[in-house]
Formats: structure tokens, sequence, C-alpha cells
């Protein structure tokens, strides 16, 4: 008997596992018996649903998730365009690692407080966004073009296949798990990116401004609902991911198993 | 398609693979090329097909537009079924109906029509090698080079592709370089018969395949007349 599509996967323990989570998290309230220094989960929860209706809430997910996405698509074309030359040709792989390496390596705080002197507040979570994915989607896309059957690519060459069929049918299918895996790796970056930007930068609207918002006002349960909203945009985004890329799996999978 | 080979060498970093060869392949028959593993004989039918440049030396009347090959390994891309991996070598002045009569029309000549929407991973070595056989047969090139193309497969499986192949022949002319280094095999599917040297290889000796078309089974008296002749003559190193 086969287990799919989820193999391996009970979700039976996974939800006993996040219960025993909340309730060591209650415990471990109740010892500190202080709301501003750790809110229990209901009064978490109780504050995620207060602010979930304010007017202001919408407004300010969606400019959090404005600022991610542009982020993370700029960084994915320039990622696609920079990681295909450099795969493609090791001379402009050698001219782009020390500025890759650099970027890499570089904190992130470091870049925000960079972007802060440079930048308008909003396009600050942007910025950054942009510097810390881009490494992700780069070195992956590298990694891909370098991982393409070459067997495969010489049947093109004695077959004179043109470039064109070549990039759609031979190297994007190929690319098509580092894409994912550096797609999802990348989003899930992108959040916390974006939320630690906003939180020095403080836009008028955003995630991260709101936590530092319930900081300042030392309002602990708050900081704990915002925390969670931006966990659920990672969740959110990562289950959207899985369920796109889902059908293309079930492909390369069939028979792998036989 | 006849060519000519004319002073070929070719070595890879020191080591010598082909030296001065010279070799005609004759217009529309299939040459075998039998030599041990490992003497050059891939090298040179990568150089035929464009894909190996030679050091010195070059090949006269061949067309590199009409040049189809078929290798060791079936080579699918393994996200496209069987269907549009035949199709994928197909001209791209074709049209839509074109591509799809002809590659239907060569399924069915390789009896994999059964199979057009399977992947790859879902195909068995031999299946796999048919599609193979069927997109080299596909393309409208007059040349064919084949490179040990039933080597993996058990001997049931390769007698069932070279009668596949020798089929495809008389329906598909080509004028083909079979790289071999069985006898049988060349006995089988050559008309005419390169022996070449070990490494780096020379052309040792040409002969015209005498068995008669009906002759070239493994269960004809001639047939195993022939091979042990042949045997004798070159001594160890066949399979």
């Amino acid at each position: 008997m086969k287990h799919e599509p989820h193999r391996g996967r009970d979700y039976l323990s996974i939800a006993a596992a996040a219960l025993v989570l909340v309730a060591v998290w209650k415990l471990v309230s109740v010892l500190v018996g202080l709301e501003m220094i750790l809110p229990s989960p209901e009064a978490t929860l109780g504050r995620f649903m207060e602010i979930a209706v304010t007017p202001s809430f919408g407004a300010s997910v969606s400019a959090t998730v404005a600022r991610g996405l542009s982020g993370f698509g700029i960084a994915a074309g320039a990622g696609l365009l920079f990681g295909g030359a450099a795969g493609l040709r090791p001379t402009v792989q050698n001219v782009l690692q020390p500025a890759v390496t650099i970027i890499r390596s570089t904190p992130v705080v470091a870049f925000i407080l960079i972007a802060l002197i440079w930048f308008d507040t909003a396009f600050v979570p942007v910025f950054v966004t942009v510097l810390m994915t881009f490494p992700v989607i780069y070195e992956n896309i590298v990694e891909g073009i370098r991982a393409v059957d070459r067997r495969l690519v010489e049947l093109c060459r004695a077959y004179r296949v043109g470039n064109r069929r070549m990039w759609f049918r031979l190297y994007l299918p190929s690319l098509f798990p580092f894409l994912a895996s550096a797609g999802r790796t990348a989003l899930g970056l992108t959040w916390k990116v974006v939320v630690a930007a906003e939180v020095l930068s403080i836009p008028e609207l955003g995630v991260g401004s709101e936590l530092q918002e319930a900081r300042v006002m030392l309002e602990t349960p708050r900081v704990f609902a915002w925390t969670a909203v931006a966990i659920l945009l990672s969740a959110l985004t990562d289950l959207a991911f899985t369920l796109l890329t889902q059908k293309r799996r079930r492909i390369m999978a069939r028979g792998a198993g036989a | 398609m006849s060519f000519t080979v004319k002073g070929l060498s070719k070595q890879f970093e020191e080591l010598p693979v082909i030296q001065k060869m010279n070799l005609e392949v004759p217009d529309n028959g299939v040459t075998t090329l039998l030599g041990p593993s490992g003497c050059g004989k891939t090298t040179l039918l990568r150089t035929m097909a464009g894909l190996i440049e030679p050091d010195v030396g070059t090949i006269e009347g061949l067309d590199r537009e009409e040049v189809t090959f078929l290798f060791q390994e079936p080579r699918l891309l393994p996200w496209e079924t069987v269907f549009s991996n035949v199709e994928f070598v197909l001209p791209p002045a074709w049209s839509r109906e074109e591509r799809h009569a002809a590659v239907s029309a060569i399924l069915a000549d390789v009896q994999m029509s059964d199979f057009s929407a399977y992947y790859p991973a879902e195909l068995s070595g031999g299946m796999a090698q048919r599609v193979a056989l069927g997109r080299a047969f596909v393309y409208p090139g007059r040349v064919l080079l084949l490179d040990e193309p039933f080597q993996g497969l058990d001997f049931s499986l390769q007698l069932a592709l070279i009668g596949v192949f020798k089929r495809l022949l008389r329906t598909h002319p080509r004028t083909s370089v079979f790289v071999t280094h069985s006898v049988r095999e060349a006995l089988l599917v050559g008309d005419t018969l390169v022996r070449l040297s070990e490494r780096p290889a020379r052309v040792v000796e040409v002969f015209v395949n005498d068995l008669s078309p009906q002759e070239r089974r493994v269960d004809s008296e001639a047939f195993a007349r022939r091979e042990r002749e042949l045997y004798r003559a070159i001594g160890g190193w066949t399979g």
C-alpha cells in the first residue's frame, strides 16, 4: 500500500504536537503571570480577533504583501536573468561571484540601515527583500543549469534542435525543481525580511510598523498577535506554492518508484 | 548519400584515438564499424555527426542537415510523453498536422502506438529504445548514425530491435553507419563490414557481407558458418 500523496506525513501526530506546544505556552504564561511579559494563548487569539476586524488591518497586511511580492518579483526576474547567464557562461559567473558573495554575507540589518539612509521608508523593505532573496534564486538557477543532463543537450545538438525549443523543452523543465525550491525558500525569507525592514523603517502601513507600534506601547499581546499575522502570511504562501507545484511533481515522480 | 572520411585524426589530451583514418561510406546501405571496446569507433561516429571536431582530416560529401543519431541510451526527455519525445526532433517548419501524422505513423512502425501518452519512466529499456529508434527515423534525414544502440538490452530484445531497425530501413531508406563490437550484430545488420584495429583506430579490412537478407538471421546455417569464420579471423576481443 502506498501512502499518497503526502508520504510519511501523519497529520494526527502533527496536530497533537501543535496542541502540546500551545499547552506548554499556556503553562509558562500562567507561571509567569504577567501578560506584558508573556501573554497567554487565548489573550493572543483575542487580540488577533480584535485587530483582524479593524479597518487598518487589511491595509497594513496588503501593504506588507505588496512590498514582499514586488521585492520577490524583482529578485526572481534578476535571479533568472543573471543566474541563467552565469549557468551557461562560467565567465559571467566569475564576474558576478564577488558581488553575490558580499550580498549573501551582509547582515540584513546592515542593508536596512543603509537603505534607510538612501530611500523613502516605504521602499526600504522592498529594496532589502530584493537583496536578501536574489542570491537564493540566483544560486539555485546556476546550479539547476549545471544539472541539465549533458546527454540531452548533446541529443539536441545531434538533431539540430533550435535554441528556443531547447530552452522551453529541455532547460526550463530541468530547472523546475530548482525553481520550485528557490521560490519556496525565497518566499519564506521574504516575509521575515519585509517585516524586519518595516519594524525599523516604520512606513505608514505595514505589519512591521504595527509590531513596532505595539512594542513601543508595551502591548505585548498585540506584538504576539501581529507576529501571528506574519507567520500566517508565510504559511499561506507556502501552501499556495505546494498546490501550484503539485501537479508537476506528480508527473515527475510517476513510475519513478516502480 | 555516400560520403568519405579522409585522413582523419583525433586525440584526447595525449591519447591518440583515431589515426589517419580513410573510409568510404557507400550510399543507402548499412556500414558496420566493428572494433573492440574503446578503440575509437564511437569517437569516429561523433565526428561524423559534428559533435566532435577532428584534429586533422575531413569528412567529404556529408550534409550535416541530413544526419540523425541513435545513442547507446534512449535519451528521452523525462517530462514529456512518448509522443512529444518523438515530435521534439521534427523540423520547426512542419505544420501541426504534418507533425501529428508523422509521429503517429512512426510510433505504429515501432509498435509503440498504445504507449504514446506514457512517460519514459513508465517504459522498459526495450520500449524506450523503440521510441528512440522511432525518433531517429521520423526525422527526414538521409544519414543515420548508430552508436551500439542495442547493447544494453538482453539478447532476445536485441534481436527484436534489430528486426524493427531492418523493417524501418525498408520503408525509410537511410545511409547508415552502425558501430558495434559484436561480430554477430555486425553480420546481422551490415551490408559492408569495416574492421577497425585497437586504439588508435585504423581500418584493418573492409568487406561486403555476402549473406543474403534471408540468411542474415541467427538460426541460419550460412550465418553460423560466416560468424565462426569471422571470429577466427579476428581473435579474442569480440562479445
